[in-house]
């Protein structure tokens, strides 16, 4: 069957972040706040009754980084982002179609990831709703950091592609 | 399979096409609701003439998506796909009940008889249908259904008149074979 439908790639836009530092091995991907996926800043949301599918993802970190060691712990266990969903009356909760309540492993930043993840509209959605980024964990590398990005916060973002049937709403 | 059947040369052949329509989200919320959907009731099959026959000899149907996935989108808590056909004027089922169509069918055989009792008058169906979106269809606002009958109009007189032959004159004699006039036996002057 051929595919159809409306294909929406949406990333974060600011929220994920690390502070480089030369003087240790690795940092910590910091999240704030629970960004959402969005459109070019702009929050896009899923019209009611959308159903939709994750096709892909990637975590982008700025070049060179997370080429050596890109993990959470010393037993290298990968990084993770967890994917939740929000809709405009406030209810929210992890996205359960996806691995553990939303939690999707990141072998490797900078990568594309393909999946076929069917995710229906949540059960208890009001009205339009959008995805978020709702955890994270993962330790970028600080070998070979540059010494001119010291202390300099850099930004990180998750991107995802989904298939959805009626178009994005503001 | 083959179902014996003795048509005159006469009779006439004709291809129906109904094709019925259902919006995702539309009229219902998270559905493909073909019911609800004021174009998919009483369309017309084909317009019947009054001293004809109809015999529909044959069913086609199918849809924009794959069999395996329309089979998989049933809602089947709500019901599962039918088609309910009728005649206009006398707004009379001509199957005892609706006909469940839980997967295409190419070629099917059957064997209707609808009488063209009044003039002007006609086959009408209605699908009734509720699917529900499922891996495979997300992105696709629009199913379609088709149904495609091979329907036979016999305007032979002499089959006809044998087929419409009123038996009440003659104590236990049998009918020919039909959807609307069945075995019938004058029980007020019987014995």
């Amino acid at each position: 069957m051929s595919q159809v439908g409306i294909v929406s790639r949406l990333s974060t836009h600011g929220g994920v972040t690390f502070t480089v530092n030369t003087a240790v091995t690795d940092v910590a991907l910091i999240l704030t706040g629970s960004p959402d996926l969005s459109v070019n800043g702009t929050i896009m949301n899923l019209q009611q009754g959308d159903n939709c599918t994750i096709e892909g993802f990637s975590l982008q970190l700025p070049y060179q980084f997370g080429q050596g060691k890109f993990d959470v712990n010393v037993d290298g266990d990968p990084a993770f982002f967890q994917l939740g969903w929000r809709d405009n009356a406030g209810n929210n909760g992890s996205v359960n179609e996806v691995g553990d309540t939303g939690l999707i492993n990141i072998p490797d930043p900078n990568y594309w990831y393909e999946t076929e993840t069917f995710l229906p509209q949540p059960a208890t959605v009001a009205d339009k709703w959008h995805l978020e980024i709702i955890g994270l964990g993962g330790w970028v590398s600080q070998i070979y950091a540059p010494a001119v990005l010291d202390q300099e916060e850099l930004h990180a973002a998750i991107h995802l592609r989904i298939r959805h049937t009626l178009p994005l709403i503001a | 399979m083959s179902l014996p059947i003795k048509l005159p040369i006469s009779a006439r052949p004709t291809l129906t096409s109904n094709i019925f329509t259902a919006t995702w989200n539309n009229p219902t919320l998270n559905r493909y609701d073909f019911t609800n959907v004021a174009g998919n009731q009483d369309q017309t099959v084909i317009r019947m003439t009054g001293a004809s026959v109809y015999v529909i000899e044959r069913v086609n149907f199918s849809a924009t998506i794959p069999e395996g996935v329309f089979q998989e989108s049933i809602d089947s808590a709500i019901s599962v796909p039918q088609l309910i056909f009728k005649t206009d004027k006398t707004d009379s089922p001509i199957f005892d009940r609706p006909q469940p169509f839980i997967n295409f069918v190419d070629n099917l055989e059957m064997l209707l008889f609808v009488p063209g009792d009044q003039s002007d008058d006609e086959i009408q169906v209605t699908f009734q249908c509720v699917l529900n979106q499922v891996p495979a269809t997300v992105g696709i606002v629009t199913i379609k259904a088709f149904l495609q009958l091979n329907v036979y109009e016999v305007e032979n007189t002499d089959w006809t008149r044998r087929f419409f032959y009123n038996p009440d004159d003659t104590i236990g004699d049998l009918q020919l074979r039909g959807g609307a006039r069945r075995l019938r036996i004058n029980e007020g002057t019987f014995g």
